[in-house]
């Protein structure tokens, strides 16, 4: 490394530069907070692979040139979207619409959703006097530049809060729709709150347009009171050509639990971030991601799991299938503080290569203060079982069928994990489909 | 589940201010004004009656190094150093090429004898432990070496151990061949500066076809105040050679720091096979933190040829700061690379260690098993690199790596970067000792093994496993240092 190396702005850069310089002037608190964030990125430059955290996935080099900002989508091609997007087997029968980065209230379908749950759009309350907006609130200190560019750039968001000792029975679908012909940029930001002892299950999906390098990036602030139990599942099918990027911040008090699955099918370039905190004892976080790549896909899923407190419980499972040239990275730390005792924590990341020219790289962190505590990873990486794909062929299974059966398994175990049938059995259709489209394509 | 009690207390017994090779000795010597620039280059290899190429070579590499920033991405944290508050330069005045061990300075054998270290063949010819255990020494002390036992025996073999300094005037054409041809000297900022100023170390030659007859040991020794120790070892193991190395160090208690940047080189050719042994035990700083080692190494091994075979075995317990990745590069079809270690930190010592696995030819294979044991205010972190590039096909790693933590103020680090470019590659990384052991655990205890004494018996059986990579001669020494129990072990 070269001393006092000068960083040359690259085109994004110097556009970030101008983006940041034109947010409005003024002293309200959350101007100063875009404006503090924008600073920030400004300052280091976008993260590249001289970044730690980013080593694996440059944006420096990723983002061309930053798209402009989407405009509001035509109502009928808005509507169109909708009436075509995944409603996950009928489990998303209330919805919270969002296309090109706007809530789309008429799109929605809210009507008949519990009492419980409390709904708005943060643009909306941003633009009411005094607005005090819960944003950064659980992101506070956190110096991610994704996060500090969406908190720089968002348009619009929900705030959800879930009333304390509710249970809501349908899960809340947040659906996040690109409709575009040329590149363009989507930004959401959603804080969530979840009430002590309230039980809510969650469904996230994203989906674009194919052949269009758009560009979109959600970030979610989600605060679990004690005793809560959140199920949280999320669907990424972007368009291929897409950029998403994608952060979550959780704070967990006392006694809580969250469960969270990530699929990821789609975008050329993905990031899913997740930064967890515990702040109260005797809580449990699962985390599971599946994730299926062709063609020269990449994707990176990059989690940081803060055990602060003591007896809590993390247990994170990442498994990837990665076919043609695709690129699979996976970047997970647990972190035990000195006080966290009795902590158990366990991260596996596997992945399958069924393409010649494809790679799989993990990074399984542990950072450990605390001595009287159960914490391990696994990694493994390699081919599919060949002694497996023989037996099935010996009873008559076609070798493409015994393939996508054997992948289907391997990542079905990820998506059950999240511990609710429904939402897994939706899924694992989802991925059903998808494996039976890649393999008529091969075929 | 908490350290056992056995495991704290053994610990403890090798806790920092039980460090017992922490005396000085008196002696006159030849130091270097303080301070780093080409006339110091210059002189050093002066001092060492160099060929002018070699005075080039360190003078490029000083050139460059000034453009160099020091590496900040370990984890490790410690004031900024002085490069030109060192001596850079530092020998026994009596020593300039001693024809005999009689010519040695008294106060030098002494040493040596309190330490431990064989330098009279007679002596150990004659010793209890029969011929049967005979170790050839190369002895650095400060910056020259002292003395290089059973030469002469092993030139009947063909084999060439001596002082690198000699390599370089006596082999110039071996030396030029294969010196920074596995780090070069751009490598990093401490590998550059060791190019620049690199007093002794040992070199080592295995003709082909030749099994080395006895195993070869340097024994490092700083002795002199602010003086940094720059060796530089180059070990070339030809077509079917065989040879294994010890290497030792220790350093006296002061309250400063001292630098330690070394360079190790090895080469394997086809079929050949290089056994590299290390139990680091330099001063570690006392209990509140002052003083101790910085040990700032680049350790690297090319299996250059077909079916060779690098293995590193490493027991670390010294050094204020450890920086060091032994490395394997797997070029050779065929070739393999082994990596164990076992690293205790106590007291403020500060350890980032690991290894690196490159697979870059067919059908290579290599092998990673690391315990940290932490205690004290220590901190301790394995960072791992496992890669197989494009056209490794068949490459396969195992990976393990345990920590244990004893106290709460201390840390353990699991940083492993895993990379598989290709499909062929079966890469498994393990750093839990309960996913391993499921199976073992419910054999033991399906034959009526209570629990606790399953996951004794199984961890300890493992631990041997590394020991029993350690010549006869380290085992002894490191079983003192790491017989404890990894009860309680976390990833």
């Amino acid at each position: 490394m070269n001393a006092e190396m000068r960083r040359r702005l690259t085109a994004a850069e110097e556009d970030l530069a101008s983006r940041v310089a034109a947010l409005p002037e003024g002293s309200d608190r959350l101007g100063d907070q875009r404006r503090a964030a924008g600073a920030s990125v400004v300052a280091t430059g976008l993260p590249s692979r001289r970044v730690e955290a980013y080593k694996y996935t440059d944006l420096r080099a990723a983002f061309g040139a930053l798209a402009p900002v989407a405009p509001p989508a035509d109502t009928i091609a808005a509507a169109a979207a909708v009436a075509a997007a995944w409603d996950w087997d009928g489990l998303a029968a209330r919805r919270i619409v969002f296309v090109n980065g706007r809530f789309e209230p008429g799109l929605s379908t809210l009507a008949g959703l519990d009492g419980a749950v409390e709904i708005a759009s943060l643009a909306e309350r941003a633009r009411l006097p005094d607005a005090d907006l819960p944003i950064g609130r659980l992101a506070a200190g956190n110096e991610d530049p994704v996060l500090a560019l969406n908190t720089a750039f968002w348009q619009d968001g929900v705030v959800i809060r879930v009333a304390a000792g509710a249970t809501v029975a349908e899960p809340i679908a947040i659906l996040s729709l690109v409709v575009a012909d040329a590149a363009v940029a989507v930004t959401t930001r959603h804080v969530v709150e979840v009430g002590a002892g309230a039980t809510v299950r969650f469904l996230e999906h994203h989906a674009g347009p194919a052949g269009i390098a758009y560009q979109a990036s959600g970030a979610i602030e989600l605060d679990i009171a004690d005793g809560a139990r959140v199920t949280w599942a999320r669907l990424q099918e972007e368009g291929p050509a897409a950029l998403h990027l994608s952060t979550l911040v959780a704070r967990l008090g006392a006694g809580s639990a969250l469960d969270r699955l990530s699929v990821n099918f789609g975008a050329a370039l993905s990031r899913d971030q997740g930064f967890v905190d515990f702040a109260g004892r005797d809580s449990r976080v699962g985390f599971e991601a599946a994730t299926h790549l062709d063609g020269r896909r990449h994707s990176d899923a990059t989690l940081v799991m803060n055990h602060a407190v003591p007896d809590c419980a993390s247990k994170e499972r990442f498994r990837a299938v990665v076919a043609d040239e695709a690129r699979s990275v996976v970047q997970g730390k647990i972190c035990v503080a000195p006080q966290a005792q009795r902590t158990d924590g366990r991260m596996m990341t596997q992945a399958i290569l069924t393409g010649d020219g494809a790679e799989a790289i993990n990074k399984p962190e542990l950072e450990i203060f605390a001595d009287d505590v159960q914490c391990g990873h696994g990694a493994t990486s390699g081919r599919l079982d060949e002694t497996a794909l023989f037996y099935m062929r010996t009873r008559g299974i076609p070798k493409a069928v015994a393939e996508a059966l054997l992948l289907e398994a391997f990542l079905a175990e990820a998506i059950e994990g999240v511990g609710d049938e429904a939402i897994a059995e939706a899924l694992t259709a989802r991925l059903r489909a998808r494996l039976a489209a890649i393999g008529g394509e091969a075929t | 589940m908490p350290a056992v009690q056995e495991t704290v207390d053994r610990v403890r017994a090798i806790d920092v201010d039980q460090y017992k090779y922490g005396f000085v000795t008196e002696i006159e010597s030849d130091k270097v004004r303080k301070g780093l620039d080409e006339d110091i280059v210059g002189f050093i290899s002066e001092k060492k009656a160099e060929p002018a190429w070699m005075l080039e070579w360190r003078l490029d590499a000083f050139r460059r190094w000034q453009t160099m920033a020091e590496p900040t991405w370990a984890r490790v944290h410690y004031p900024p150093i002085d490069f030109q508050d060192l001596h850079y330069y530092s020998a026994p005045k009596s020593t300039a090429g001693p024809k005999s061990l009689d010519e040695v300075d008294p106060e030098l054998l002494a040493m040596y004898e309190k330490l431990g270290i064989p330098l009279r063949e007679r002596e150990i010819l004659a010793g209890v432990e029969g011929a049967g255990s005979r170790v050839a020494v190369d002895a650095v002390f400060d910056s020259v070496s002292v003395v290089t036992t059973f030469k002469e025996e092993l030139a009947k073999a063909g084999v060439i151990f001596c002082s690198i300094s000699e390599a370089v005037r006596e082999h110039p054409e071996l030396v030029r061949r294969y010196l920074g041809s596995v780090v070069p000297v751009t490598d990093n900022f401490y590998a550059t500066l060791n190019s620049a100023v690199f007093s002794d170390g040992s070199f080592v030659y295995i003709p082909p076809g030749v099994r080395c007859p006895m195993e070869l040991s340097t024994y490092f020794r700083i002795n002199e105040r602010n003086t940094g120790q720059f060796e530089r070892t180059l070990i070339i193991a030809d077509k079917g050679a065989h040879v294994s190395y010890l290497e030792g160090c220790t350093a006296p208690m002061r309250d400063e720091n001292q630098l330690h940047a070394a360079v190790v080189e090895l080469v394997a050719l086809d079929d050949a096979e290089i056994k590299y042994s290390t139990v680091q035990n330099w001063y570690p700083g006392d209990k509140e933190g002052r003083g101790g080692i910085y040990n700032f190494v680049t350790k690297r091994g090319d299996c250059r040829g077909h079916n060779s075979r690098i293995s590193w075995t490493q027991v670390e317990t010294g050094s204020a700061i450890t920086w060091k990745y032994p490395s394997c590069i797997l070029r050779g079809d065929n070739s393999r690379g082994e990596f164990y270690s076992i690293a205790v930190s106590n007291g403020y010592q500060q350890v980032d260690s690991g290894t690196k696995m490159i697979h870059l030819g067919k059908n290579t294979s290599s092998r990673i098993i690391s315990k940290g044991i932490s205690a004290g205010h220590s901190s301790n972190t394995y960072r791992g690199l496992v890669q197989a590039h494009r056209k490794a096909d068949g490459a396969r790693n195992y990976t393990q790596c345990d920590s244990l933590l004893i106290g709460d103020q201390c840390g353990a680090h699991t940083i492993p970067y895993i990379e598989a470019k290709t499909k062929t590659a079966v890469f498994e990384h393990e750093a839990t000792t309960s996913k391993i052991s499921d199976a073992q655990l419910f054999y033991c205890r399906s034959r009526g093994i209570p629990q606790e004494e399953a996951v004794a018996l199984i961890v300890n059986g493992f631990v041997k496993d590394v020991i029993q990579q350690l010549p006869m001669e380290f085992a002894v020494e490191a079983q003192k240092l790491i017989g404890v129990s990894l009860e309680g072990s976390v990833g």
